[in-house]
């Protein structure tokens, strides 16, 4: 299961929490502002991912599920 | 055709030597010279000929071959806005949207384009509406830009009054703000909201802001639109290259001199431009056509040290290339620009790059809608760095810092805002390199930080 994280910086006001509770997921720039250091999650990360969204008080984090996977194409030769 | 424009009146034609034209005459602004003002729609039909009826699917196909990039700045395909629009309108409403709000201040060829031919942008307006699939159009302003919006009035009541089937044509004046210009801005507003960029899930095309589908489309792209259904894609293709297809519309902003407003048809040198727009300048004052005559660069007037490309969140490129630097998509690209805007502001070697880049910057970060923490503080940042270097309190680490300073801003918004007063002020560091070295060891400024006269116009309080 890989879930996929979204700032809406619109909304967000800086508090920072997310990064704090999502570190594999979310940074802080130089203001304070969310980065998304790894969009596609899973495991661990994506639980604190989905924490983050549920505590940011501003609404501004989603996590969406990946649905469908593209297989990348592999030439017949290729492991 | 030439227009030399003051910016507070509209145009005076130079009638003799029509430029970057050659054989193929202008397209856009053909026809009645511009003191003559608006083109009547007896005049325009006369001309043009009435718009075709277009088969849609065909049609659609024609506009996707002929290679039309949108003329507002971001240069985004003017086929794929309005098949999406199509394949999401089973249900829904559709709306076209003008945008002629052309927000960046020194640029003018929107406002000329909707003042003189204003049917030739409603008649690209209607053709969009057909391909999209919507009843009505909005045709979106800023509030103050009242010669659009006169000729608009007259040109939809002249329509009505004549019976042609068009959709709905209305006219949405908005706040006279930099970013409410941008599509989702202008799609907010028309949503009731403020007129501030909005985060996207989806395209405005697909769901606009209240889930219907919204085309945004520039007035110069709707315009070519128009004399695409009427003439097809090869005739209109043979004009621009072969990667940048059809004619542009270029704004050349001359400082005191006011602006100059050209149609390349063919392509041309940045620096053919400008000597242009000078001797068209010269026209204007004193009511003689003579390219290369007195307004043109000559020994009295000073040598163009740059040229900011594209508008005030474009890129600076070095004066010392202009002259054989095609203004063309792939000409720009190699020196890191783009067309955007259409907007061409040499910076002579009078005045100061340094301080030019502050006031530019302090702008546009007056411009933040405020809504995206990065861009609020980031380039607020970026401004007050620039003015240290002005006030010969910087130092160069504190230039290091400002660099990196700008990758952290760049991509952090909802819209593209602050990725371009970031690119701007990378390629005044870049090009400026000598100056700002020479401001940040606090050494005196030879021209005292003159700047020129770029409009930096007071933001509007309301965003509704």
């Amino acid at each position: 299961m890989t879930g996929r994280l979204r700032v809406d910086r619109t909304r967000c006001a800086g508090h920072g929490i997310c990064a704090f509770i999502a570190p594999g997921a979310l940074d802080l720039d130089a203001w304070g502002f969310p980065e998304v250091v790894a969009t596609e999650l899973s495991g661990d990360d994506l639980r604190r991912a989905r924490r983050a969204a549920a505590a940011c008080p501003r609404g501004a984090l989603t996590v969406s599920d990946v649905v469908s996977t593209v297989q990348p194409l592999r030439a017949p030769w290729e492991p | 055709m030439t227009l030399a424009l003051r910016p507070t009146e509209i145009a005076v034609d130079d009638g003799a030597s029509p430029f970057g034209i050659g054989e193929q005459g202008a397209r856009l602004l053909a026809g009645p010279i511009a003191s003559a003002g608006a083109e009547p729609l007896g005049a325009h039909l006369a001309r043009l000929g009435a718009l075709p009826q277009v088969e849609v699917r065909q049609f659609l196909d024609e506009v996707a071959a002929s290679g039309l990039a949108g003329r507002g700045g971001g240069g985004f395909p003017a086929a794929r806005k309005v098949a999406t629009a199509r394949a999401a309108a089973a249900g829904k409403t559709v709306t076209v949207v003008v945008n002629a709000s052309e927000s960046e201040p020194a640029s003018r060829k929107d406002r000329t384009l909707c003042a003189l031919r204003p049917h030739l942008v409603l008649d690209g307006a209607a053709v969009a509406a057909a391909l999209a699939g919507a009843s009505s159009v909005v045709i979106y302003a800023h509030r103050g830009a009242d010669a659009v919006a006169e000729a608009f009035r007259r040109a939809v009541a002249e329509r009505r009054s004549s019976g042609l089937t068009d959709p709905v044509f209305h006219l949405g004046m908005g706040p006279a703000r930099y970013v409410a210009g941008e599509a989702s801005a202008a799609a907010s507003w028309l949503a009731g909201g403020e007129a501030k960029p909005r985060a996207l899930t989806a395209p405005l095309a697909a769901a606009g802001l209240s889930g219907q589908p919204t085309v945004v489309h520039n007035a110069e792209t709707l315009a070519h639109l128009a004399l695409l259904a009427r003439f097809g894609a090869s005739w209109w293709a043979a004009a621009g290259t072969p990667s940048s297809p059809g004619s542009r519309l270029v704004t050349v902003h001359g400082g005191d001199h006011g602006a100059t407003v050209l149609e390349v048809v063919e392509p041309v040198t940045v620096g053919s431009l400008l000597e242009h727009a000078a001797a068209a300048t010269a026209t204007a004052a004193d009511g003689w056509g003579r390219p290369g005559g007195p307004g043109s660069r000559g020994a009295g007037e000073p040598p163009v040290r740059a040229v900011l490309v594209g508008g005030y969140a474009g890129r600076f490129v070095d004066g010392a290339g202009v002259a054989t630097l095609p203004c063309t998509t792939e000409g720009l690209a190699l020196v890191g620009a783009a067309p955007g805007c259409g907007l061409l502001a040499p910076l002579s070697a009078d005045a100061c790059g340094v301080a030019t880049a502050a006031r530019l910057a302090r702008w546009l970060a007056g411009e933040s809608a405020g809504q995206c923490g990065p861009c609020l503080y980031g380039l607020a940042d970026v401004a007050e760095a620039l003015e240290a270097l002005v006030a010969g309190t910087s130092s160069r680490r504190a230039v290091r810092t400002l660099r990196r300073l700008l990758g952290e801003v760049r991509g952090k918004g909802a819209c593209h805002h602050p990725d371009g007063a970031v690119a701007m002020v990378e390629s005044f560091l870049d090009v400026f390199a000598a100056e700002v070295d020479a401001h940040a060891r606090r050494r005196r400024c030879p021209v005292g930080c003159a700047v020129p006269a770029w409009p930096l116009p007071q933001p509007e309080e309301a965003w509704r």
